[in-house]
C-alpha cells in the first residue's frame, strides 16, 4: 500500500467539492431561469394591466369629452334654430339660455353678413366683439358654409382659456358660442391613473389642449418636436400606443385615442418607470427569495449529501484505508440498507478473503522457506550420509569384522537410515524429491499397503478397506503412494488413541465444484481417482486445521512426531498434480480424502520387485566414478569395488573429462555426482559424450532433476539415484545399466 | 506597431481633446434684426428699450409701400421682421416665404383680441400676428368745404378740384373709386375696376399725390391747401392740434379697413430674436405707447388700458361698429386678380408719365 492513498485530496478533486459545485450551477441556474421566468411574467402582466388601464382611461376620457362637445353643439344648434325675430323681441331669452349652460361663456346669432343680432355674455367683459374682422373669421366663415366649427384651444388676455364653438343657424346665419375650457380640464384633471398616470389632450399640431398641469398649457407647451410622436400625430384618426419622451422629458408610455372627430388628441400616459415598479419588485423579491431559496436548498443539500452519502462515504474509505494499512481484522458498518451497505459488505468480505489469501501466502512462504531449507541441507546431509552409511555398511560387511561391532554398526547404520528417510521427507514435503513416476494400478498397491498397515497399528484400531469396483490406474510413484498412506494412517492412529474405525476407500469420484482442495483452494471438478482415508479420533480443532500441512507443526508431545507427516502428504499430492481437501469435526472424526488424475485407459503395469543385496556381481567392468565430496567419493568407490567393479575416481569434472579421455575404450560407466563446483554432472555428460556417444553415464544427486536436466537425461544418461547411496540401490542400479549393453 | 505606441497614441489624443478647450471662446456677434415696417410707425424709443432688455439692436427700416417690400423678399433680399397687411400674406405663405411662428416664444399673443385670431387670410395665425389696425376714409377741413363731406364720391365734386389729396397706394386708390362707383374694395370684375380706373384717369388732374407718412395730409389740411384727402385718425389727431376744424369722414360707401400684422420671413437668420421683438412689442405696455404715438386701433386686448383715455374715448381711432357698417376690409387678390389691378395701376401711373 502507498501512502498516496490515503493523502488529503486535492480541493478539485475533492468529489464533495464537485458534487456541491455542481448542485450549486443546477440550482443558480434553475433559480436564476425561474426568477427570470417569473419576472418576465410579471413584466407582461403588468404591462398589459397598465395598457388596459391607459386605454380605459384615455377611451373614457375620450368618451366624456366627446359626450360634453356633442352636448354643447346640440345645444348651440338648437340655439341656431329660434326665430330671429323672436329673439329680437325678447332679449333675454339669449341669456336664459346662456345661463342653461354652464360651459359657454358667450352665445350669440349672427346673420349672414357677419352681423350680431342676439348676444349674451357672462359677467366678465365679451371677447367677440362686433366688428369687421368677423366676417373674416374662420369660425364664422366655416359655420356660415354649413360646417360645424370647433377652435382650437385660446387663451385671453387675463389668461383664461376658450374655445369658439360655431354651427350654422337655421336661418343660413351662424350660431356661435364661446366655450369655458374648464370644464375639459376637469375632465382630464379627473382622468388620473396609477401614481403619475395622467390624461390629456392635444390638438392636431400637438399643441396642449388641456392638461391636469395648466401651466403646461398656458405656456403653449408642444409635442410637436417629439420625433417619435410623429407617427401619432400623423394619424390623428387612429388610435396609437407607444413609449416615448414627453414635453416635460419623461420616458413614458402613452395611449392616443382620438376626440371630436379628430380634432384632438387624447393622449393617456404614465411614466415607465410606474409601469415597471411590480417588474422591479418582483424582480427583486424574485432575485432575493429565489437566491436565498436557492442558497437553502444548496444548504440542504449540501447537508443531505453530507448525512447520506459523504460521511458514510468518508467512514467507508478510512476503513478501506485501514484494509489498505493490512487492518484486515476490521470490520466497516454495513447495517445500511443501501448501495454503500452492500459496498461495505463487498469491502468486508474482500478483506476478509484478502485476510485468507494473506494467511495463505504466508503459509506458502513459510511453507516455501522450509522447503528451500531442506533442499539445501539435504545436498549436504546426504554427502554426509552416503559416506557415513557407506563406510558403516562396509565395515559391517568386512569378514574380519568381529560379530559384537557388527551390532554396533546395525545401531550406527539404523539411526543413518532414519536420518535419510527424514531428509526424504523433507524433499517430499518442498516436492523436491526424486521421483520415479510410472502408470500403476493402485487395487494391489492399496492393498498390499493396507496388508503393512495392520501389522503396524495397535489392534483397538479396526482397519477397513473397501475398493469400490473401478479402474484405478494413475501415474505415480508407488514409494510415494505407500508414504503417503503411511503418514495418513499414522495420524488417524494417533488421533484414537482408545480406538476405533480406521477406513480407506478407493473410488472413482466426479467433482463439480462441491469440494474445495486444502492446498490450492480452488474447487475440485472432473474425475478423479479418490482415496479416502477416515477415522473415529478425536477430529481437528478449527485453530489448528489451517496449521495442520505446516512442517514441524505438530500437536503431538515432543517426541512422538516430526510435524513432516501432513506436509510431505500434501507435497507428494503436488507432485502427482492431485488434491486433497479434510472433513473434520471435533469429536466427530477426521476425514481426508485424497484426488489424484486418473490414466485414461489400462497400462500394462510393472511390479516394483523388492531388490536383494548382491554380494558380489560385478565381474571387473571399470567404472569412472566422479565425486567432489572426498569422503563421499571413497565410501562410493569401495562400495563398488565391494560389489566387484574396477574404479577410476575423478574428484571433479575437469579430472574427469581428462581420464576418461586416457581410458575411454576401457571404462564401462561414469557414475558422477551431479553437483560439482567446477562443472556440473550435466556438462560432464555433454563434454564426454562429445567423445564418445554412446557413453554410459548414471547420476546421483542429492537434489532432484529439474525438467531441463530430465530432459537431458533422454540423450544417454540412463540412470540416475538420489543420495544417500544405499548399497542395495547402487548394486541394483549399476548391475541394470552394466547389463543393458 | 512601434515600441510604445499607446503612448504615443494617448498624447496625441490629448493634443486634439485639448486643443478646441485652448481656442479662444468667440462670443456669437450681436445679433441685429432688420425690421421693415411704415416709416414712424415705431419710435426708435421703443427699439431702445427691446435692445437694452434683450442686447439685441434692431435695424428699423422704414418702406414707402409694402408692395415694395414683398417684391424685395422675393428677390431673396433677407429681413427678419416684416409688417405687412393682410391681403398680402397669403401669397406669401404660399410660396414659403414666411416663416413659422413658435408661439413659445411668442406667449404675449394672449393679448390679441379674440377677433384678430384665426383669420381666414392665415388660419389659427401660423405665420402672422395682427398688430394695428384701422379705417382709411376721407380727413376734410369742414369749415372750407361747400356741403357736408360724406362720402368717396365726393372726392370727384368739381368745387374740390385741385384740392383733393391721396397716397399713391394702388390698392387703397383703386378701392376707393370702386367704393365710389358702388363696388366692392375687393373687386377683381375687370368691369367694374375699368369703371374705376376711368374714374381715377378723370380725378388725377385735380388730385394731388403724397407718399405714404405719419400724419402726412395734415400739415395740407391745416394750410387749408387740401379740403379733402384720404386719410387716417393721424392725420385727424395731428391736424386738429392747429386747426380743430378738421374733422374724419368714414364715407358711407364703407371705409377701407386694413390690418397690419407681424410677419417673419422664412429667409430671416434671427428667427427666435425676431419672435422675442414681435413678443416684446405685443406687450401690454409697449403695444400701448405704440399706439398713444401713432393713434392706431390696436387688435391688443391688454394694451387697452394703457392707452390714454382721450385716444381711447375717441371714435376716430375706436369707431363704433355702428359706424363701420359698409366698411371693407383688404382682402388678398387672386393671381388673377394681382395681374389685373397692377395692369390698371401701371395704366393710371402711365398718365403721368405722357404728361411728362
Amino acid at each position: 500500500m502507498t501512502s498516496s492513498s490515503i493523502s488529503p485530496i486535492a480541493p478539485r478533486q475533492n468529489l464533495y467539492r464537485r458534487v456541491m459545485s455542481a448542485v450549486s450551477l443546477i440550482m443558480l441556474f434553475m433559480t436564476l431561469f425561474v426568477a427570470i421566468g417569473v419576472t418576465n411574467f410579471v413584466y407582461r402582466a403588468e404591462q398589459a394591466a397598465w395598457q388596459t388601464r391607459r386605454i380605459e382611461a384615455g377611451r373614457s376620457a375620450a368618451l366624456t369629452i366627446d359626450t360634453f362637445i356633442h352636448e354643447i353643439q346640440n345645444y348651440v344648434m338648437l340655439v341656431g334654430t329660434l326665430d330671429r325675430q323672436y329673439l329680437e323681441d325678447n332679449p333675454r331669452i339669449m341669456h336664459r339660455l346662456l345661463e342653461q349652460n354652464q360651459a359657454l361663456l358667450e352665445l350669440m346669432r349672427l346673420d349672414r353678413e357677419g352681423n350680431i343680432f342676439a348676444v349674451a355674455h357672462r359677467n366678465n367683459a365679451p371677447v367677440l366683439a362686433h366688428i369687421f374682422t368677423i366676417r373674416l373669421s374662420s369660425w364664422f366663415s366655416q359655420a356660415r358654409a354649413g360646417q360645424a366649427y370647433i377652435g382650437n384651444l385660446q387663451l385671453s388676455a387675463t389668461d383664461e382659456p376658450y374655445i369658439i364653438v360655431a354651427m350654422p343657424a337655421a336661418d343660413g346665419g351662424v350660431v356661435a358660442g364661446r366655450l369655458r375650457m374648464n370644464v375639459l380640464w376637469d375632465v382630464v384633471s379627473s382622468s388620473r391613473f396609477g401614481q403619475t398616470g395622467i390624461v390629456y389632450m392635444v390638438d392636431r399640431e400637438g399643441n396642449l389642449v388641456a392638461h391636469p398641469g395648466r401651466d403646461n398649457v398656458l405656456q403653449r407647451r408642444s409635442l410637436a418636436l417629439r420625433p417619435e410622436m410623429a407617427a401619432a400625430l400623423a394619424a390623428p384618426d387612429h388610435e396609437w400606443q407607444g413609449a416615448y419622451f414627453n414635453f416635460e422629458d419623461e420616458n413614458v408610455v402613452g395611449f392616443t385615442t382620438p376626440v371630436s372627430g379628430g380634432n384632438w388628441l387624447i393622449f393617456a400616459e404614465i411614466s415607465r418607470d410606474e409601469t415597471l415598479r411590480l417588474t422591479y419588485q418582483a424582480a427583486a423579491v424574485l432575485g432575493g427569495g429565489v437566491l436565498a431559496l436557492g442558497i437553502l436548498m444548496t444548504v440542504l443539500t449540501s447537508f443531505v449529501l453530507r448525512r447520506l452519502v459523504l460521511w458514510p462515504l468518508e467512514r467507508l474509505r478510512a476503513g478501506v484505508a485501514r484494509f489498505g494499512l493490512g487492518e484486515l481484522d476490521y470490520r466497516l458498518e454495513s447495517e445500511r440498507p443501501d448501495e454503500l451497505g452492500q459496498l461495505a459488505l463487498a469491502f468486508n468480505d474482500m478483506a476478509a478473503h484478502l485476510k485468507q489469501r494473506q494467511e495463505r501466502i504466508v503459509q506458502q512462504e513459510r511453507l516455501a522457506a522450509v522447503g528451500q531449507l531442506s533442499a539445501g541441507i539435504a545436498h549436504d546431509f546426504n554427502n554426509i550420509l552416503t559416506s557415513m552409511l557407506g563406510f558403516a555398511e562396509l565395515l559391517r560387511q568386512a569378514p574380519d569384522t568381529p560379530e559384537a561391532v557388527r551390532d554396533d554398526l546395525a545401531r550406527i547404520i539404523g539411526p543413518g537410515q532414519r536420518a535419510a528417510h527424514l531428509v526424504h521427507q523433507m524433499l517430499d514435503f518442498s516436492r523436491q524429491s526424486i521421483r520415479r513416476p510410472q502408470p500403476l494400478d493402485l487395487t494391489p498397491l492399496l492393498k498390499e499397503i493396507v496388508r503393512f498397515l495392520e501389522r503396524t497399528i495397535p489392534e483397538n484400531i479396526r482397519l477397513e478397506l473397501e475398493i469400490l469396483p473401478g479402474e484405478y490406474q494413475i501415474e505415480a510413484d508407488p514409494t510415494q503412494m505407500q508414504q503417503m498412506l503411511t503418514n495418513l494412517a499414522i495420524n488417524a492412529r494417533d488421533a484414537m488413541a482408545t480406538g476405533g474405525l480406521l477406513r480407506v476407500v478407493l473410488s472413482r469420484a466426479v467433482f463439480d465444484g462441491e469440494a474445495t482442495c486444502l492446498e490450492c483452494h480452488r474447487p475440485i471438478t472432473g474425475k478423479w481417482v479418490q482415496i479416502t482415508v477416515a477415522d473415529t479420533g478425536s477430529g481437528i480443532p478449527p485453530d489448528v486445521l489451517p496449521h495442520i500441512f505446516e512442517p514441524f507443526f505438530t500437536t503431538k508431545a515432543a517426541g512422538n512426531g516430526t510435524g513432516l507427516g501432513l506436509a510431505q502428504v500434501l507435497g507428494i499430492v503436488q507432485q502427482h498434480a492431485g488434491h486433497i481437501s479434510i472433513d473434520s469435526r471435533e469429536g466427530g472424526g477426521t476425514t481426508f480424502t485424497v484426488c489424484l488424475p486418473p490414466l485414461p485407459g489400462p497400462v500394462q503395469i510393472s511390479q516394483a520387485k523388492a531388490a536383494a543385496i548382491p554380494e558380489q556381481q560385478g565381474r571387473g567392468e571399470l567404472i569412472l566414478l566422479v565425486e567432489d565430496e572426498a569422503l563421499v567419493l571413497e565410501a562410493s568407490r569401495r562400495m563398488l569395488q565391494r560389489l566387484g567393479y574396477q574404479v577410476l575416481t575423478a574428484k571433479n569434472g575437469r579430472e574427469a573429462s581428462e581420464i576418461y579421455r586416457d581410458h575411454r575404450d576401457r571404462i564401462d560407466l561414469v557414475l558422477s555426482d551431479m553437483v560439482m563446483p567446477d562443472m556440473e554432472g550435466l556438462a560432464l555428460f555433454t563434454r564426454l559424450k562429445q567423445q564418445n556417444p554412446d557413453i554410459k553415464m548414471v547420476l546421483m544427486s542429492g537434489y532432484p532433476l529439474q525438467e531441463k536436466e530430465a530432459c537431458l537425461l533422454e540423450e544417454g544418461i540412463v540412470d540416475w539415484f538420489q543420495k544417500p547411496v544405499s548399497f542395495a540401490i547402487l548394486a541394483e542400479t549399476i548391475g541394470r545399466v552394466l547389463s543393458r549393453r | 506597431m512601434k515600441k510604445y505606441p499607446y503612448p504615443v497614441v494617448f498624447l496625441v489624443a490629448l493634443i486634439f481633446l485639448l486643443f478646441p478647450a485652448c481656442t479662444p471662446i468667440v462670443p456669437p456677434p450681436p445679433t441685429e434684426l432688420v425690421f421693415r415696417n411704415w416709416e414712424g410707425d415705431i419710435s426708435p424709443a421703443i427699439l431702445d428699450a427691446f435692445e437694452t432688455e434683450y442686447g439685441i439692436t434692431v435695424a428699423y427700416l422704414p418702406y414707402e409701400s409694402q408692395e415694395e417690400v414683398v417684391a424685395e423678399m422675393r428677390a431673396g433680399k433677407v429681413y427678419d421682421v416684416v409688417v405687412l397687411e393682410n391681403q398680402l400674406i397669403p401669397d406669401l405663405v404660399a410660396h414659403g416665404l414666411l416663416a413659422e411662428i413658435d408661439y413659445r416664444n411668442v406667449p404675449n399673443f394672449k393679448n390679441i383680441s379674440a377677433n384678430f385670431r384665426d383669420l381666414l387670410h392665415d388660419p389659427e395665425n401660423r405665420h402672422s400676428i395682427p398688430y394695428s389696425c384701422g379705417t382709411t376714409g376721407l380727413v376734410v377741413r369742414s369749415d372750407l368745404a361747400a356741403e357736408p363731406i360724406t362720402r368717396w364720391a365726393d372726392m370727384w365734386d368739381e368745387q374740390y378740384a385741385g384740392k383733393v389729396m391721396a397716397w399713391p397706394l394702388s390698392r387703397y386708390l383703386l378701392g376707393a373709386a370702386l367704393k365710389s362707383a358702388g363696388f366692392s374694395v375687393n373687386s377683381e370684375s375687370p368691369q367694374e375696376l375699368e369703371v374705376a380706373l376711368q374714374r381715377l384717369i378723370a380725378l388725377r388732374p385735380h388730385l394731388i399725390l403724397r407718399d405714404w407718412a405719419p400724419a402726412v395730409a395734415a400739415p395740407y389740411l391745416v394750410s387749408g391747401e387740401i379740403i379733402v384727402a384720404m386719410g387716417q385718425a393721424d392725420d385727424v389727431v395731428e391736424g386738429r392740434k392747429q386747426q380743430p376744424a378738421i374733422n374724419y369722414v368714414l364715407p358711407e360707401e364703407g371705409a377701407i379697413l386694413w390690418s397690419d400684422n407681424f410677419t417673419i420671413p422664412a429667409a430671416s437668420p434671427n428667427k427666435k430674436a425676431a419672435e422675442q421683438l414681435i413678443n416684446f412689442l405685443l406687450r401690454a405696455d409697449i403695444s400701448a405707447r405704440i399706439a398713444n404715438e401713432t393713434y392706431y386701433w390696436l387688435p391688443n386686448d391688454a394694451a387697452l388700458p394703457y392707452i390714454n383715455p382721450e385716444l381711447r374715448n375717441n371714435p376716430v381711432i375706436f369707431p363704433p361698429s355702428s359706424s363701420l357698417q359698409n366698411a371693407e376690409i383688404l382682402l388678398p387678390l387672386s393671381p388673377a386678380g394681382e395681374v389685373l389691378y397692377r395692369q390698371m395701376w401701371e395704366r393710371f401711373l402711365a398718365l403721368d408719365y405722357e404728361r411728362q
